[in-house]
């Protein structure tokens, strides 16, 4: 007589189900956005570069299609979190993916058990750095220089292969740049998007709703426990009060981490598990972005 | 406080705003100035053509030889009939205007309307200002003036 009945599974093997299907959910949006959206984060700062812009030839700021995708943009970042940085921007999951094959090859290669990543405080500095790149592009617009730079914007490169183009002549120090990336994608998880993403210096600093941000109930932790701090890509232990809250990219993988459940927000209450808050902000984010014209195929 | 960042973070947005709202407007009100301006010197440099031509067109009829010595009758319809007037021309100028008749207008009228025959003499020209209250008396003295004058001309 079969018995087919599986044995039920351990609360750490429930939570192991949950992390793999929502990495796998994750990495299906994002699969999705790449190839329907690739161009929104051009667009989006190409927005901060015409607002700067204009205020270096003292013109009138005029609403157009950039403009209108970095408001969109910033609004849907207000109103949800960073779901564009961690479900929708290409580079990002490009670097997501980066780092995943260079774990890949790390684990089958050099049988390391735990990945490289960088140390602490480098990260710390680091993330600073993209305030710094935001600051020097925006000056270089506002003083009328920013042809200057003309070859070297890695973003030109990536988003020429997108389309399936080699990039254009030229490009020399931009090529040597998106391949220094690539590297660094390998070294750190989102290695770009905190370190040196001009659009992400925009994006942290806004004010995202406190009811779009993940919240964690430290008093419920347990003592000295660290696994959504070393499962955070941007290495934040989620705190209210710190200044480097910004810095969330909303990829919610502490929240399935986290031992205790311990980290929420309302909508990953609602019913039908986590599915019903990643694919809604998906399906409006995808929706706003037609309207935006960011999608390739309509 | 709970909600610091975000307070901090929405003061730091709103300021951003505010400062952009501030360009927005001093940018606006710039770049209707400059367009005030730019019509002014349109409209003036418009004026001075037209100015510029005008008085080539009058040095072209000057060049022409203007008028020509003699009598000349011209006639216009004054208030109530042909006004017919009698224009003597020496060495290309207006010297005398006679009415020769003005039979149709009342005499009220065309007392007072007559003091355009001196400033036309005045002027050497038909373009003088007509006489309020006697206008169509008026018009039609200076009408038969321009229109022996023009015989002159066409002689």
């Amino acid at each position: 007589m079969k018995t087919t009945e599986k044995k039920p599974l351990t609360t750490a093997q429930k939570r192991q189900k949950t992390l793999r299907q929502r990495a796998l959910l994750r990495a299906g949006i994002q699969v999705a956005f790449f190839f329907a959206m690739p161009g929104a984060f051009v667009a989006g700062f190409n927005g901060v570069k015409r607002l700067f812009l204009h205020i270096g030839a003292g013109e009138i700021l005029s609403l157009d299609s950039f403009t209108l995708s970095l408001l969109g943009l910033c609004g849907f970042t207000i109103l949800f979190g960073r779901f564009f940085c961690g479900y929708v921007c290409a580079f990002g999951s490009l670097g997501d993916f980066v780092y995943w094959l260079s774990g890949l090859v790390q684990k089958k290669l050099f049988h390391r058990k735990k990945q490289l990543r960088l140390p602490e405080k480098a990260v710390k500095c680091g993330q600073l750095v993209k305030y710094l790149i935001l600051a020097v592009i925006a000056g270089l617009c506002t003083a009328g220089l920013y042809g200057r730079l003309n070859g070297t914007d890695p973003w030109e490169v990536f988003s020429r292969l997108t389309a399936l183009r080699l990039p254009p002549e030229g490009f020399g120090v931009a090529i040597v740049l998106f391949v220094l990336i690539l590297v660094g994608m390998a070294l750190h998880p989102r290695f770009f998007c905190q370190f040196l993403c001009p659009m992400g210096a925009v994006f942290s600093l806004l004010p995202v709703l406190p009811v779009a941000q993940l919240h964690r109930d430290s008093e419920n932790c347990i003592q000295g426990c660290n696994a959504c701090a070393n499962q955070c890509p941007v290495g934040l232990k989620l705190d209210e009060q710190s200044l480097r809250g910004g810095e969330c990219i909303g990829c919610e993988a502490c929240v399935s981490t986290c031992p205790c459940g311990n980290i929420t927000r309302w909508d990953q209450r609602l019913p039908g598990h986590f599915w019903t808050s990643a694919l809604g902000k998906a399906v409006l984010f995808f929706a706003m972005g037609v309207c935006l014209g960011f999608c390739r195929f309509f | 406080m709970k909600y610091k960042n975000f307070v901090l973070r929405t003061l730091n947005l709103i300021l951003i705003l505010g400062v952009l709202w501030q360009y927005q407007s001093v940018a606006t009100a710039r770049a209707a100035a400059v367009d005030a301006r730019k019509q002014e010197i349109a409209e003036v440099e418009a004026y001075n053509a037209s100015v510029l031509q005008a008085e080539s067109e009058q040095e072209e009829a000057e060049a022409e030889g203007g008028l020509k010595d003699g009598t000349y009758e011209g006639s216009a319809y004054g208030f109530g009939d042909l006004i017919t007037v009698s224009v003597t021309i020496e060495n290309g100028q207006m010297t005398g205007i006679s009415v020769v008749n003005a039979d149709g207008e009342d005499k009220p009228y065309y007392e007072q309307a007559r003091s355009v025959l001196n400033e036309m003499l005045t002027a050497q020209s038909t373009e003088v200002d007509t006489v309020s209250g006697a206008t169509l008396t008026a018009d039609g003295l200076i009408g038969a003036v321009a229109d022996a004058l023009g015989k002159a001309a066409n002689e």
